[in-house]
């Protein structure tokens, strides 16, 4: 990999998130020219995506990566003109194109695991783009048009504000040139000499690359004025004729400055979008993750500290009644806490995404992966703009992954099957995201053959993971769940696509350990749907605060079904050891909390416990005793810190307004270490146990029934 | 950890607290700072000398209980305890000592080696005794006293400290 010498690391950053973005909309688009066939507009900025992408490869010096890129956008530019129609062909090539660029630019960045193959993809795409014209294997490529990107119209911007005179010389070179390349060098050294060169077509790459056409288009600042530089460029041999466009930062110049030969040129709608949106872009900055999270930990601190001084202003002003700073006191801390709130809630904002980003990477994946099982899928996907925090994000991405090539590789039939059961051959998966009860949910949805319990019951023991004991007691929502078995494989053969080793126990135990919570809807013939419940953030969750003993501890609300004051009724106890409270003909184990976190001095007997808060997680069931219960509320979760290592239910602790710390209960890992599957006896008809799907006005009715 | 290793410097800044009656001091480049006593947030099942956790201006900052960590006779927590906060590997810890008594410079030769007749608590983690005209300093190995909790604690930190 070689780059132009001079490039430093600021400007490779900047060309890495440049080139992420171009290569996420061409991604997007070239999945849509698939899906909907090809418009004007479509192809336009396509067109445009990949020669940004080009220009901006050749920049930095990328030779492969510019010669990948202009052996798409010669494809793309037969596409635009007609020459060609857009088949599954073009699509792959186009799409395989996208992946060495990606993985160019991962190379760049140091992720790379191997050399980027690029002969290869450039065969694919010519033949994809067919024989060339009979011109093009005479003449060499056209150089792409002039690019006004962000920076440029920023830079002409601030020229203009300093006074600064900003021309657009075209210079043609006579027909007879027959040193065009060498005559584009000059045009571009005289402009460099005389001024700033902001831009130009060709760019310095292409006039290395022999890729010059007849005129040269630059943009350029200089203090000379318009005379002289039209003298300078006159000067030089075969030149034909100088003209000058209009620069400003508004609408581009007009269409007619361009000739024949600059076919790439952009239109003016669409340069005028560019310029646009490069001035809408000089409106945000990008900022280092890390920076925001420092934010939010010291504002998180401030927090804190607005409580200390509230109640150090209260102490003072009972000790000090008369005292007229007492006053003033109060209504600073007043507004300090005002501010320091709004302070909290943008910083939280500002680390919101929308699930679009993530969903996006997914449109590619379902597309191939349906392709080379030879299945049809329709993928939909709802939602996009709901917002949730970044690092929840992060952590989803390899779980939704997961689901959707489960649903295309299990869940969703071959097309003659589905012929055969009179489902539409074209199958749907869709993937939306809403907002519910103060999370995000995100489903997972097909329409395929959905879940078989038997064979899952057989597969199971057949894995000596249940005996066949246990599975034919088990209801249908028991059985359902066993998915989530480690070690299970659900696929009659491990087939490529699924046989990863991974199974729906990790992809559980990942959206549990950011507090979220996974569950099946299922039904053979119909389909399948899995429904991950996410916290909004994983910086505050949103708890019960329960004591026991004389702790307080949180308990994070996506668990919580309900709260149920325990009474002697209620109660059974089998074995002599373990409890079992029946709610509504269920039976669910009782686990004691202060046997669980026997406190220190003073903590109250097991048996004083009152409260049961019944707790979810997949499909075990249990009743957490506690002692009382207070509201439910957000709080700050913070790590307990190498020093303390694992602590057995506990996932970390919380600083309340009063400044007290609390420990924030593991409640998964309470559950599945110490729960069991729902006992049942054989007379009772147990009710499948379910999410229930509004927890906090739940929980919130039997606060009130508990007073 | 160089600030601990008393016998690098020509000279040094002791912290030094009182704990049963004997002197112990640690390096003040240790030190992040000293507070009074206060509540003390459990966590369960951990070693007993592990107090639990406190908030530090925000920060969940655990707390060693130094008379249960050298089995030395348990007393009231007085008017003077203060938790001293030092900074292992980059993580604050607090130890709560019965008082803070003073700040002593004393340079290497003052320093000997621990010898077999201290029968003063935590003679495990001694590294040095500075001899003062009017008193002994023990001196503390503080990665021994606070990382072998962890490591007795939670097995999973021997490899991140490593």
């Amino acid at each position: 990999m070689e780059l132009a010498a001079d490039i430093t690391s600021e400007d490779l950053k900047v060309f890495l998130e440049e080139a992420e973005e171009q290569l996420q909309l061409l991604d997007d688009d070239i999945l849509r020219l698939e899906r909907d066939g090809a418009s004007d507009e479509l192809l336009q900025e396509i067109f445009r995506a990949a020669h940004t992408l080009k220009g901006s490869a050749a920049t930095i010096g990328h030779r492969n990566m510019a010669a990948v890129g202009h052996a798409s956008e010669t494809l793309l530019d037969r596409l635009r003109n007609g020459d060609l129609a857009v088949n599954t062909e073009i699509v792959t090539a186009l799409l395989h194109s996208l992946d060495i660029l990606r993985a160019f630019k991962e190379e760049l960045a140091g992720e790379a695991d191997e050399e980027p193959d690029i002969e290869a993809v450039v065969a694919e795409l010519e033949a994809a783009t067919g024989a060339p014209d009979d011109a093009d294997t005479d003449e060499p490529a056209d150089p792409a048009p002039l690019s006004i990107d962000h920076g440029v119209v920023a830079a002409i911007l601030e020229a203009e504000a300093a006074g600064d005179a900003v021309y657009r010389p075209i210079v043609t070179l006579l027909e007879s040139c027959e040193w065009r390349t060498v005559r584009a060098f000059q045009v571009v050294s005289e402009l460099s000499t005389i001024g700033t060169l902001l831009a130009c077509s060709p760019t310095s790459a292409e006039i290395e690359a022999d890729i010059v056409g007849r005129t040269i288009d630059a943009i350029v600042i200089t203090k000379v004025g318009q005379e002289a530089l039209e003298e300078t460029l006159r000067a030089i041999e075969d030149v034909g004729s100088v003209e000058f466009v209009e620069v400003s930062s508004g609408p581009s110049p007009a269409e007619d400055a361009e000739t024949d030969e600059a076919s790439g040129a952009p239109d003016q709608s669409s340069a005028e979008e560019t310029s646009h949106r490069a001035q809408r872009g000089s409106q945000t900055v990008r900022i280092d993750v890390e920076r925001l999270d420092n934010l939010a930990n010291m504002i998180g601190e401030l927090v804190i500290d607005r409580t200390r001084i509230g109640q150090i202003g209260r102490v003072l002003a009972s000790r000090y009644k008369d005292d007229e700073l007492i006053e003033s006191l109060s209504e600073t801390t007043g507004h300090l806490s005002k501010v320091v709130s709004e302070l909290q809630e943008d910083i939280m904002q500002a680390r919101m995404l929308p699930v679009g980003t993530v969903f996006r990477r997914f449109t590619r994946m379902v597309r191939d992966l349906a392709l080379s099982l030879g299945k049809q899928v329709e993928f939909i996907t709802d939602g996009e703009d709901t917002e949730i925090d970044r690092t929840v994000i992060e952590r989803i991405y390899d779980p939704l992954v997961h689901l959707l090539r489960n649903a295309i590789d299990h869940g969703i039939e071959s097309a003659e099957e589905r012929r055969a059961n009179g489902k539409p051959e074209t199958a749907t998966l869709r993937l939306s995201a809403y907002h519910e009860h103060g999370y995000i949910a995100i489903s997972v949805k097909d329409d395929g053959g959905g879940i078989d319990t038997e064979k899952l019951k057989q597969s199971v023991v057949a894995n000596g993971l249940e005996t066949q004991e246990s599975v034919s007691r088990m209801s249908r929502s028991e059985a359902v769940n066993l998915i989530f078995t480690p070690g299970l494989s659900t696929a009659d053969e491990t087939t490529e696509v699924s046989g990863r080793g991974v199974g729906m126990d990790i992809v559980r135990s990942n959206i549990e350990a950011i507090n979220g919570s996974i569950t099946v809807d299922t039904a053979i013939g119909v389909g399948t749907e899995l429904i991950l419940r996410l916290p909004l953030t994983l910086a505050t969750v949103n708890s019960l605060l329960v004591k026991v003993g004389k702790h307080d501890y949180a308990l994070p609300l996506v668990y919580v079904t309900e709260t149920i004051k325990i009474s002697q009724h209620t109660l059974t106890t089998v074995s002599g050891r373990t409890e079992l409270l029946t709610i509504r003909d269920q039976v669910i184990p009782l686990i004691r909390l202060h046997d669980i976190w026997p406190g220190g001095s003073g903590a109250g007997r097991a048996e004083d416990a009152v409260f049961a808060v019944i707790v979810n997680s997949g499909d075990k069931r249990v009743a957490l005793g506690v002692d009382s219960l207070t509201e439910p509320q957000e709080v700050v979760v913070k790590s307990l810190g190498g020093f303390m290592g694992e602590v057995k239910g506990i996932s970390g602790a919380s600083i309340m307004a009063d400044g007290r710390v609390v420990l924030i209960a593991d409640v998964a890992s309470l559950v599945n270490t110490a729960g069991r599957r729902p006992q049942r006896d054989a007379q009772l008809q147990s009710e499948a146990p379910g999410g229930s799907s509004d927890l906090t006005s739940a929980v919130a009715g039997n606060l009130e029934d508990a007073a | 950890m160089a600030e601990t290793n008393t016998k690098a410097r020509a000279e040094q800044q002791l912290v030094v607290f009182d704990l049963a009656q004997e002197a112990y001091g640690v390096d003040i480049g240790t030190v992040r700072e000293i507070i009074r006593m206060q509540d003390v947030t459990s966590v369960p099942h951990r070693p007993d000398y592990v107090s639990g956790v406190i908030n530090l201006r925000g920060r969940i900052t655990p707390v060693v209980d130094l008379r249960k960590r050298f089995d030395l006779p348990q007393t009231e927590i007085a008017r003077d305890s203060r938790i001293v906060v030092v900074d292992i590997d980059g993580q604050d810890i607090g130890m709560i000592v019965d008082a803070v008594t003073e700040v002593l410079r004393i340079s290497a030769d003052q320093i000997e080696p621990p010898s077999n007749m201290i029968a003063a608590g935590g003679s495990d983690y001694i590294v040095g005794i500075a001899k003062l005209e009017s008193q002994l300093v023990l001196l503390l190995d503080l990665e021994r006293v606070l990382t072998t909790v962890s490591a007795e604690g939670s097995p999973e930190l021997l490899a991140a400290a490593a």
